[in-house]
């Protein structure tokens, strides 16, 4: 299995934060989602990915290439769709179609403007009019119509309705389906890593906590919920990011631990958002 | 090619502000009326405007540019040519101004001459290079200082070069170096442009070498 990109020893440091010896390698045809809080380092990540920034050490590629020895080819080779308002304000459909086309030798124009057409995008009207959902539309439309490796996400999907979003999860589906890309997805709806990510990297304060497939991760730790008095001393140390409920405790255990559980707690199997959300309490304190 | 690209889609990102020059040149051929210096005066005056708005596309570059496929040399590069554009369409339209006025005032005072336009282009590209220069090198994000560096490389010109006008006018107050560059203006006009285009080039050069440091 051959990777569309390897990431190794990624590190940056800024006067308070550092982002330090990130590494991870994203197969063909797969996608994972990049999870952590605000300001853990996802978007630095991506932007180091994308060489918007520099890295102080560590090294990229994707498809065997390095921005540093050939920095067009890389470019070319991502679709980068961000958390912000990506375009020239002043821009229209018209001069997005024509950027495009001027810099992406793959571009088709014909299939932007059928996705153009299809998402009812003004072509005339400043791109600023837009609202959020119809911006990501361009900027899908603007990297769907092109020969791409690798999709990075920034918090696309934030800020969309239900409806949009589905569509979008849709479109992302499609993008790997031959195999031969893949996508790296950040995000803070993590419903939506549930649906499509098949491998799951979470960060915290700069630094990498895990990087496995969905199906490892949901099986290496289970949920527990029930009444804390019932519990041992060695069943509480066990217990990871544990919250209080209504009718007694809620937390993460390692499905190895389970056993030291009383069997009056019911064990669940844990979502994504659940494992992330407890193991961040358990880091915090 | 990558570096005319780059070059058109600096353009295309100051489209919006294209009508802005067609007012700003109406204003400057009606002003031009009222000035003595007459072609200096509207040399001058476009040359203020090229300058503040040339640096546009450095305030408005979004993600979506960032991500383009161009490497530093072609985007610097690019950059620097769309300035170097912009500053010639600015000193031909001040020529323009100028010389109506002039024609219709029935004036031919040396400024009215190629020697002018020279001089003012040449000038115009080494304050457009230092220009884009200070933006490269200082990565200016609050938005008052952006704008004070945008606003002041034009005012020097224009206030500067007003001063000029003014002591040129009263002779008996000419340094000799003035007067030898009034008897020489063909040479210094050339050399003026000779040394902008320099300015153009050795800015370029350091902004590339920046830019490859910081990608």
């Amino acid at each position: 299995m051959s990777n569309t990109l390897e990431v190794s020893g990624l590190t940056k440091q800024y006067r308070d934060f550092a982002l330090q010896d990130i590494s991870f390698v994203l197969p063909k045809g797969y996608i994972m989602g990049y999870v952590g809080q605000n300001g853990a380092g996802k978007t630095t990540t991506l932007s180091l990915i994308a060489h918007l920034i520099r890295a102080d050490v560590g090294l990229c590629t994707i498809d065997g290439m390095t921005y540093e020895k050939q920095p067009v080819q890389y470019r070319e080779a991502i679709g980068y769709i961000g958390d912000k308002d990506d375009f020239v304000p002043d821009f229209t459909v018209r001069d997005v179609r024509a950027v495009c086309r001027d810099f992406y030798p793959t571009f088709r124009a014909d299939e932007f403007d059928a996705l153009v057409r299809r998402w009812k995008l003004p072509e005339k009207k400043k791109i600023k009019s837009f609202s959020r959902g119809m911006k990501v539309k361009l900027m899908f439309a603007a990297v769907l119509c092109r020969d791409t490796s690798l999709l990075i996400l920034d918090e696309a999907t934030n800020g969309l309705d239900p409806v949009v979003r589905r569509e979008i999860l849709e479109l992302l589906q499609d993008y790997i389906s031959d195999g031969e890309r893949s996508i790296l997805f950040s995000t803070h709806i993590l419903s939506d890593l549930e649906q499509i990510a098949d491998y799951i990297f979470f960060l915290h304060n700069g630094k990498k906590v895990f990087c496995e497939t969905k199906e490892e991760l949901q099986e290496e730790y289970l949920l527990a919920k029930g009444s804390l008095p019932e519990l041992g001393a060695d069943a509480k140390k066990c217990l990871l990011g544990v919250r209080g409920t209504d009718v007694g405790f809620e937390a993460l255990i390692r499905t190895d631990d389970a056993a030291c559980l009383p069997k009056e707690c019911v064990l669940e199997k844990p979502t994504v958002d659940q494992i992330v959300v407890h193991l961040i309490q358990e880091m915090e304190g | 090619m990558k570096v005319l690209k780059c070059v058109k889609t600096d353009f295309r990102m100051m489209k919006n502000n294209a009508y802005m020059f067609g007012i700003f040149f109406a204003l400057g051929l009606f002003l031009s009326f009222t000035k003595e210096t007459l072609i200096p005066w509207a040399y001058l005056y476009m040359l203020f405007v090229g300058l503040v708005f040339v640096t546009m596309p450095f305030f408005v570059q979004t993600r979506f540019i960032a991500v383009l496929p161009a490497d530093h040399v072609h985007r610097v590069f690019g950059r620097y040519l769309y300035g170097s554009l912009m500053i010639l369409l600015c000193s031909l339209a001040g020529m323009l101004s100028g010389s109506v006025s002039m024609l219709i005032r029935g004036r031919t005072e040396w400024y009215s001459r190629p020697e002018m336009f020279f001089l003012i282009l040449g000038v115009g590209l080494a304050v457009m290079a230092l220009e884009f220069l200070a933006t490269y090198l200082l990565k200016i994000k609050n938005p008052q200082l952006m704008s004070i560096v945008r606003m002041v490389p034009g005012f020097a010109v224009i206030f500067g070069g007003s001063s000029l006008m003014n002591a040129l006018q009263q002779q008996e107050h000419v340094p000799d170096f003035l007067r030898w560059c009034l008897a020489n203006t063909l040479l210094v006009s050339l050399l003026a442009l000779a040394a902008g285009i320099l300015v153009v080039l050795a800015c370029a050069a350091v902004c590339c070498a920046h830019e490859k440091k910081r990608y």
